[in-house]
């Protein structure tokens, strides 16, 4: 069974279709490109998957779950304790420390703290030295791996990252998508990344192209 | 980590606009814990000076001013009626207890009464040092009286002409041989004598080598108490019918003062209806305005897993902990100014006026300002309710 199984998925905006997948499977521990223009429809097709956004018509089943069947607390405390995710900009909350952001991820996904947890994040990312700063203080750099570490601290079976690239220098989005790569085998999560950016197509095993809304390959 | 965390440091984050929140709700609080000290020891002490004093009967004039000058002492005399008057009207059978009251002098502002002692039975006065007087030109000093005249047993005084200082002075000396303990009432405020002592210094009926200026003794007020209610009704329709003097009820006329005092009252009651709706317009409009800044901040915690009924509970909390520490503040800030108020003006100090003591009034004004402050919320928390997570994916892409 996958871990996602999209079926006959149709999403429409101002009487527009922005996504129509007829068939789409992604397995347990994938890495997958969504690649495509801007207004292509991979960040639809993402918010699908995620959960976050109720296909028009046609069914998205994770580990055989349909996610149009569950009620909207099942659904946060999926995307809390079972997602991963991280945005371009990456959105940290800047009035807290860096171990206060991964401590709202637990929060958040309906778990209890855990220091430990937080400590074992931060060291595996390098970072525990940021341990008490502010959000707000961080550089490009920092405020990325903090993005990742945030992503991994339930444990996800899924991480998602929207556009993690997009407004990074050729160094820093090499360093992302490793960093996204290099975690998402260790902790054996799926990594879904939707992205027009071509820089990071040759590190991904599965590319899915989407255009006009359709996946085209 | 929980919901109050997250809303306290979002606050800390916010902390000017907290802390003129916090400060607005504490300011109208300490209007209204001022008016409510205020009104209540007025009503207190009103209640108090009154001592069970059923009617007031002295000569015909203002029934306010005949109650305000005979049982608190704050207004001058309507004029004064004969003793024999006086005496007609204590001997009515509907009359349990009545007691003389002469008044015309003072010392350096505080009245000296020509009474007898039932009036400090009356206000349930014990000796602090001395006994009562015996003879003419003996007083008794309230304990506010003498801590401010420095008189004790012994101690000697000339009385000067007129109910407040300044007046000429008389020539004959009083001596005190007694000192109340404190009441928190009027009687803390006064100089007790004889009838007769008063009587005297103004020359009345007493000097032969006078004859031609004597005339009847008079006296300023008799205060009384009636065998029953009925008694409360029927004597000043007939004092008032019958006779030359004039009978005032305190309660009715007190109610005609309550209602007056009450327009100053209800205008500062107002006023801190007002502050308090601002105060709740300011939680309103802080959180309002924040969420515009948070927006995104809000989303973040949806796409992390926090449910909408946490992330509404996130934003009453912070309305609730801004209400609470402003009322709270305000609660204390009321009683201090209420205490530096009673140090200042001397009579709230003499009334036994108690900046410690909490009042039922304060309990439901608290709880009201909160209760506004989580209203004020409502809107605010509706709409981080409604945040949109999809949003924070770009675009529609």
């Amino acid at each position: 069974m996958a871990m996602f199984d999209v079926s006959s998925v149709r999403c429409t905006a101002g009487g527009r279709t922005i996504l129509d997948v007829n068939q789409c499977a992604i397995a347990e521990g994938d890495h997958v490109l969504l690649q495509g223009l801007s207004g292509s429809g991979k960040t639809t097709l993402m918010s699908v998957l995620a959960g976050l956004r109720k296909p028009d018509s046609g069914r998205v089943a994770f580990r055989g779950q349909d996610l149009a069947q569950m009620n909207a607390d099942d659904l946060d405390l999926l995307r809390g304790a079972t997602f991963g995710f991280v945005m371009q900009g990456f959105h940290l909350l800047r009035h807290l420390s860096v171990a206060e952001n991964l401590a709202l991820a637990r929060y958040a996904g309906g778990l209890s703290s855990d220091d430990q947890k937080i400590k074992s994040v931060l060291e595996r990312l390098d970072i525990s030295h940021l341990s008490d700063a502010r959000a707000s203080t961080l550089s490009m750099g920092e405020a990325q791996r903090v993005a990742v570490a945030r992503a991994l601290m339930n444990d996800p079976a899924v991480i998602f990252a929207d556009e993690p690239t997009s407004a990074l220098d050729d160094l820093h989005a090499g360093l992302i998508i490793s960093l996204l790569i290099e975690q998402a085998q260790m902790s054996n999560a799926a990594l879904i990344v939707a992205t027009h950016d071509a820089r990071i197509k040759s590190r991904f095993s599965r590319v899915i192209n989407i255009h006009g809304g359709r996946v085209a390959a | 980590m929980n919901i109050l965390t997250l809303s306290l440091k979002s606050l800390r984050h916010r902390s000017f606009h907290t802390l003129l929140c916090v400060l607005m709700t504490a300011f109208s609080v300490m209007a209204g814990v001022l008016v409510i000290l205020t009104a209540d020891h007025m009503k207190n002490r009103i209640a108090r000076d009154t001592a069970g004093v059923d009617l007031v009967i002295g000569a015909r004039g203002s029934p306010l001013q005949l109650i305000l000058s005979s049982l608190y002492h704050v207004d001058i005399p309507t004029g004064n009626m004969a003793q024999a008057d006086a005496d007609a009207i204590a001997n009515n059978r509907d009359i349990a207890q009545v007691i003389p009251l002469a008044l015309g002098d003072n010392v350096e502002g505080f009245r000296i009464v020509g009474t007898n002692p039932n009036y400090i039975a009356l206000y349930k006065a014990t000796y602090d040092q001395g006994r009562a007087w015996t003879k003419p030109f003996e007083a008794v000093a309230g304990a506010y009286a003498a801590q401010s005249l420095h008189l004790k047993p012994g101690s000697e005084f000339e009385g000067s002409h007129g109910l407040g200082a300044g007046g000429h002075h008389h020539a004959d000396k009083y001596k005190i041989t007694g000192v109340l303990k404190p009441t928190g009432t009027i009687i803390d405020r006064l100089v007790l004598t004889s009838v007769e002592s008063v009587q005297d210094i103004h020359h009345e009926g007493k000097h032969e080598d006078h004859d031609e200026h004597a005339k009847a003794p008079e006296i300023t007020a008799l205060l009384v108490e009636a065998k029953n209610p009925r008694a409360v009704i029927n004597l000043p329709r007939m004092i008032n019918r019958d006779t030359q003097v004039m009978a005032a009820s305190p309660a009715m006329e007190l109610t005609r003062l309550t209602a007056m005092m009450g327009i100053s009252s209800k205008l500062l009651i107002g006023a801190a209806i007002v502050l308090m709706v601002m105060a709740a317009l300011s939680i309103f409009s802080g959180l309002a305005s924040s969420l515009e800044s948070r927006s995104d901040d809000l989303a973040v915690m949806r796409l992390l897993g926090m449910s909408r009924k946490r992330l509404f509970s996130m934003i009453v909390a912070e309305a609730g902990v801004t209400a609470l520490l402003g009322a709270l503040m305000g609660l204390i800030a009321g009683h201090l100014l209420f205490a530096a108020v009673i140090a200042v003006i001397e009579p709230l100090q003499a009334s036994g006026a108690s900046a410690l003591v909490f009042r039922p009034g304060e309990v439901i004004l608290f709880v009201t300002v909160v209760a506004a402050g989580l209203l004020a919320a409502l809107i605010p928390a509706l709409r981080a309710y409604r945040t949109d997570v999809s949003g924070l994916l770009r675009g529609s892409s």
